[in-house]
C-alpha cells in the first residue's frame, strides 16, 4: 500500500514542500530511503525502525521504499523521521490514509519513541502557512516557536504514539495557542548609566544608533570600549514584529534558539572572537548555514580587537556591509540571508595598546604601529562612519562626579532620531541616514552657510579624503536630525568632524 | 678636498677597523703606531689581537695598499662625503679627547666643510610625547638661534625634532648636524629621511661607518659616543625608564660633559629616564630656553618672543584658558566649561584649525605654540 505524507524542507530561508512517500509491496525485506537523503536522513531508518518497534507496533516485513519528493533536492537534517514513521505506519495501515494526509509532519525520533525538537521550524512553519498547509503536527519542543504564526494549527506531540492516537482520534490534544509577542521586559547587563564618564564616547554611540551608523572604537586597554559595545543593544529601538520572525527564523535555522524557548525578543548581540574564519563570520559549510553577520541581523555586530581579525575575514565584510545581505554559495546548497547589522569595531591604537598613553609606554616601533593600522584597509574604513577615541581614564580626574544618564532615556532620543528619518526616506526605500546614496545626500542635507566654510576649510586642515566627505554629512544630518533642525548647522559639522579621527592628520603621520 | 699622508693612513685604520675604533687603537699600541702598522701590514708581519680571522687578516693587508685607498677617496669625492680624519682641523676638537675617537668622520652635506661652533646635543626617546615634540623643537630651535649647532641622532621622535626645530632657525649658516648609526649613503626608509635631506642642505649628517655601511643594532649604542663626544653639552627632552638616551648621557658623563635634562610630570612615563636622572644628579635641571642658555654661558640673543594670542570668541578664550593649566580630555573640558557636545566641539574645531590647539591620541587637547 502506499501514502503520500506532506513534511518540509529548506535552503537557507526558504522553504519547500516534501512528500514523503511509502510504498510496501509484496517480496523480499528491503528497507530503502530514496530521493537524495544526506547522512542523517539515511540514518532516520535506524531511528524510524526502533521507534515502531519501541512503540508497540509491528515494523512491516517486506518491501519497503520511502521516497522523498522532489526527489532531485538534496534532504538535510532529522526532520522526516517523524513523516518518514508515519508514513510507514499509514502504509502498514495503523492509520487511516485520509487522516494521516491531512496534515504536515516535522520531527526528529528518538529509539523509545519520544520526539525531538528540530532545527528551522520556524521559517518552514511560516513557509508552509503561505502556501496552504496550515496543519501541523510537530515536536513539543518547537511548538512555542511555531506560535508566533497566527494562521497555523500546531499540535504539538511528544511522542510517536501520541501521534498515532491523535490521528486515530483516541487522544485529544490541544492546538498550541497562538502567542503575541510578549512586552519585553528589558534586562540588559550592561547599561549606560553604568559607564562612568567617557561623555563624548558615549554621545557617538548615540549618534551611531540614531543614523543605524557603523562605529569604531579607538583607545587604551581598559579605557572602557568593550563595556560600551555591550551597552549598545540597551539604546536600540525595540524590536517590531517582523523583525522579530526574520531574527527568529535565522536563528532558528542556525539552531541557536534557546531550548523550549519561542521568538527572539532582544536584538542580537554578537562578539565573535577575532580567530573567526570567513564561513563562520559570513556563513558557510556545506549545508550554508548562516554566520555571524547574518546572526547579527537587526542587532550588533561586536568585532573586538579588530585588526586582530585576518585580513581575508575583514575583508569579506564589506560587501554585507553594503549590501544588507550574503549569499553563500556551496556545490550542495545556496542561500541567501539578510545581514543588515551595525557593526561595532574596537581596536587599540597600536600592537601594543600604549600608543599616547601617560600611564604605561609604548614599546612598539613605527612600523609595528603602522603595520596594525594598515590591516584595516581603506575601502572597509570609508564603510564605518564613526572613529571615536575614547579617552585614557587617567585624563579623568572629574568623571565620577557626574551623573550618567539611563539608557531607557537615550533610547527614548534615539527613537526619535529614527521617526523623523523613517517620514524623511518613506518614498526612497531606505530607513537611514547611514543608507543615503550620493544623490540623496544632495537632496536632503542641506548646509548652512558657515558649515559650508567649516567643511570646505577641514579638507585642506585635516587632509581629509574625498571619500570622508559623505560620511562627515551623513553624520552631521543624523547629528541634526537628534537637534530636530532640518538644516545641517556648523555645529553639527563640527562635531561629525571629531568623529573621523583615523583620516586626520594625526593618524596619517605618526 | 687634498688629504695628506696622515689623513690617509687615518682613512685606513678607519676602513680596517670600521667603527671599532677600540680594536684599532689596540693593534696601534701592539705595532708601534698607526704608519708602523700599516708598513708591518703590508709586509705581513702585524700583530692582531688573539682572534682575528684569517679572512679579517686578508682584508686588512688588501685596503693597507695604495691604491685600494686611491680608489677608496675617489668612490668619496664622486659621492660629494668629506672624510674628517682625526689629522684634520676640521675634526671636532672634544671628540679628539674622547677615550676612543674614530678615526675617520665621513660627513655630507653643506656643513661638512665648515667647523662645527658651539655643538650642544639635543637627544630624547625615540617614543616621544607631543609634549617631547614641543620641547625638542623648542630647545633647537632656540639653541640654533644663538649660534650653537644641534647635535643629534637623527633617530624617529625627539632627536628629528630637536633638527626640525634646529632650522627653524634663519640666521645660522650651520644649525645642526646629525650622527649617524650607519653609512651616509644608505638610505633612510622612514619619515626621518624627509628630514635628512633638509639637513643635507644647511647642516651635516656625520658617521664614523664607511658611507654604505648597514645600520646593525651594535652600532647605534657606537654612534652615541660620537653624539656626546662632538658637543659641549648634552639635554635630554625626554626619556623612559628603559630608553637607549641612557646610552647617551652615560657616554657624556663618561666623557665629562655637562647633561642636562628637562624635568617632567611625575605621573608620565615618558618621563621617569629624565626625572631619574635629576634625582642621582647625573644631569641638571632645565626649565627655560633661557635658562639652558644661561647655564651654557651664551647670552641669548633674541628676545623672548612675546606671542599675542588674540581669541575674539569669550568662549574659546576661557576654553583656551583652561588649557594653558594643562592638557585637558574632552571630557574634563564638557564640564568645566558646561558647553553642549556640540558647542564644544565647534570652538574646539576652530581653535585646531586656527592652529592654536592640538588634538592628542585620546581626544586630549593640548595648546599647540
Amino acid at each position: 500500500m502506499l501514502a503520500r505524507i506532506m513534511s518540509y524542507g529548506l535552503t537557507g530561508l526558504v522553504g519547500y514542500p516534501v512528500t514523503v512517500e511509502t510504498d510496501i509491496s509484496y517480496g523480499a525485506m528491503v528497507y530503502e530511503t530514496v530521493g537524495l537523503p544526506d547522512n542523517a536522513v539515511k540514518e532516520s531508518k535506524e531511528r524510524v525502525h526502533s521507534a515502531i518497534i519501541n512503540t508497540g507496533f509491528t515494523f512491516p516485513n517486506s518491501r519497503l521504499i520511502v521516497n522523498l519528493a522532489p526527489a532531485d533536492v538534496r534532504k538535510e537534517g532529522t526532520i522526516y523521521d517523524l513523516p518518514i514513521a508515519i508514513g510507514i505506519l499509514t502504509a502498514s495501515g495503523e492509520i487511516k490514509k485520509e487522516d494521516a494526509e491531512r496534515w504536515l509532519f516535522l520531527g526528529e525520533l528518538a529509539l523509545d519513541g519520544h520526539v525531538r525538537g528540530i532545527t528551522g521550524v520556524l521559517p518552514m512553519v511560516i513557509d508552509a502557512c503561505e502556501r496552504g498547509y496550515t496543519n501541523i503536527i510537530l515536536p513539543r519542543e518547537n511548538a512555542l516557536e511555531a506560535s508566533y504564526i497566527r494562521k497555523a494549527n500546531i499540535i504539538p506531540v511528544g511522542s510517536l504514539n501520541d501521534a498515532v492516537l491523535f490521528l486515530r482520534g483516541m487522544k485529544h490534544i490541544d492546538p498550541q495557542p497562538y502567542s503575541e509577542r510578549q512586552a519585553r521586559h528589558r534586562q540588559y547587563e550592561c547599561d549606560f548609566s553604568l559607564i562612568k564618564g567617557q561623555q563624548a564616547a558615549k554621545r557617538a554611540a548615540e549618534v551611531a544608533v540614531s543614523g543605524n551608523h557603523n562605529l569604531l572604537l579607538i583607545g587604551t586597554p581598559g579605557s572602557g570600549k568593550t563595556m560600551l559595545a555591550r551597552s549598545i543593544p540597551s539604546i536600540l529601538p525595540e524590536l517590531t514584529n517582523e523583525e522579530a520572525l526574520e531574527i527568529t527564523k535565522i536563528h532558528s535555522v542556525a539552531g541557536i534558539l534557546p531550548r523550549g524557548g519561542g521568538i527572539v525578543t532582544e536584538r542580537p548581540f554578537r562578539a565573535p572572537h577575532h580567530s573567526a574564519s570567513v564561513p563562520s563570520l559570513v556563513g558557510g559549510g556545506t549545508r550554508a548555514l548562516p554566520g555571524e553577520i547574518s546572526l547579527a541581523h537587526y542587532g550588533v555586530l561586536f568585532l573586538d580587537e579588530f585588526p586582530e581579525f585576518s585580513k581575508t575575514v575583514l575583508e569579506a565584510l564589506r560587501q554585507p556591509l553594503e549590501d544588507g545581505f550574503v549569499t553563500i554559495t556551496r556545490t550542495a546548497a545556496k542561500a541567501q540571508y539578510p545581514s543588515d547589522f551595525m557593526l561595532v569595531a574596537a581596536m587599540n591604537p597600536c600592537p601594543c595598546g600604549n600608543f599616547g598613553s601617560r600611564v604605561n609606554e609604548c614599546r612598539c616601533n613605527r612600523y609595528q604601529i603602522e603595520r596594525y593600522r594598515n590591516r584595516i584597509s581603506g575601502p572597509l574604513l570609508d564603510r564605518i562612519d564613526l572613529h571615536v577615541e575614547m579617552t585614557e581614564v587617567a585624563y579623568d580626574e572629574l568623571a565620577s562626579k557626574q551623573d550618567s544618564e539611563s539608557s531607557e532615556s537615550i533610547r527614548e532620543r534615539v527613537n526619535a532620531a529614527r521617526l523623523i528619518q523613517a517620514e524623511r526616506f518613506s518614498g526612497e526605500g531606505i530607513l537611514y541616514n547611514s543608507q543615503m546614496s550620493a544623490g540623496m545626500i544632495k537632496k536632503y542635507c542641506k548646509l548652512e552657510s558657515d558649515a559650508e566654510e567649516l567643511l570646505k576649510l577641514s579638507f585642506t586642515k585635516l587632509n581629509l579624503s574625498a571619500r570622508a566627505y559623505n560620511r562627515i554629512i551623513k553624520v552631521a544630518r543624523t547629528i541634526s536630525d537628534m537637534a530636530g533642525s532640518t538644516d545641517i548647522s556648523k555645529a553639527a559639522i563640527a562635531e561629525a568632524l571629531q568623529y573621523r579621527s583615523l583620516d586626520s592628520k594625526y593618524w596619517g603621520n605618526l | 678636498m687634498r688629504y695628506t699622508e696622515e689623513d690617509r693612513l687615518n682613512i685606513f685604520m678607519s676602513i680596517a677597523f670600521e667603527g671599532a675604533a677600540r680594536s684599532g687603537l689596540l693593534c696601534e699600541a701592539n705595532n708601534g703606531g698607526a704608519e708602523e702598522f700599516r708598513n708591518r701590514v703590508l709586509e705581513g708581519s702585524a700583530e692582531f689581537g688573539s682572534g682575528t680571522s684569517a679572512a679579517k687578516k686578508r682584508f686588512v693587508r688588501e685596503c693597507a695598499s695604495n691604491t685600494y685607498i686611491d680608489d677608496f677617496i675617489a668612490m668619496l669625492e664622486k659621492n660629494e662625503i668629506v672624510a674628517v680624519t682625526r689629522s684634520d682641523t676640521l675634526y671636532p676638537p672634544l671628540l679628539a679627547n674622547i677615550y676612543d675617537p674614530p678615526y675617520v668622520l665621513y660627513m655630507r652635506g653643506a656643513g661638512a666643510y665648515k667647523r662645527i661652533e658651539k655643538p650642544v646635543a639635543v637627544i630624547g626617546t625615540r617614543h616621544c610625547s607631543e609634549y617631547g615634540r614641543k620641547v625638542a623643537e623648542m630647545m633647537g630651535e632656540a639653541l640654533a638661534e644663538n649660534g650653537c649647532t644641534v647635535i643629534s641622532g637623527l633617530a624617529y621622535g625627539c632627536d628629528s625634532f630637536a633638527h626640525e626645530g634646529a632650522m627653524h632657525a634663519q640666521n645660522n649658516d650651520y644649525p645642526t648636524a646629525a650622527v649617524l648609526g650607519q653609512g651616509v649613503m644608505t638610505e633612510k626608509h622612514d619619515s626621518t629621511s624627509k628630514t635628512m635631506e633638509r639637513i643635507l642642505e644647511r647642516g651635516a649628517v656625520i658617521s664614523e661607518y664607511l658611507p654604505r655601511t648597514a645600520a646593525t643594532r651594535h652600532s647605534f649604542p657606537m654612534r652615541n659616543r660620537i653624539i656626546s663626544g662632538i658637543s659641549n653639552a648634552v639635554l635630554v627632552v625626554e626619556a623612559g625608564r628603559k630608553s637607549g638616551t641612557m646610552i647617551t648621557v652615560d657616554c657624556a658623563l663618561e666623557q665629562s660633559r655637562n647633561v642636562f635634562a628637562v624635568p617632567g610630570r611625575i605621573t608620565d612615563v615618558l618621563n621617569c629616564g629624565t626625572n631619574e636622572m635629576l634625582r642621582k644628579g647625573m644631569a641638571q635641571p632645565v626649565y627655560s630656553t633661557d635658562d639652558l642658555l644661561c647655564q651654557l654661558g651664551i647670552e641669548p640673543k633674541t628676545a623672548h618672543k612675546e606671542e599675542k594670542i588674540s581669541i575674539t570668541d569669550p568662549e574659546q578664550k576661557r576654553i583656551y584658558d583652561l588649557l594653558a593649566e594643562g592638557d585637558k580630555s574632552f571630557d574634563t573640558l564638557l564640564e568645566k566649561t558646561g558647553l553642549t557636545l556640540g558647542e564644544l566641539s565647534m570652538h574646539l574645531t576652530d581653535l585646531e584649525f586656527s592652529g592654536l590647539i592640538k588634538q592628542l591620541p585620546g581626544r586630549v587637547y593640548m595648546i599647540d605654540r
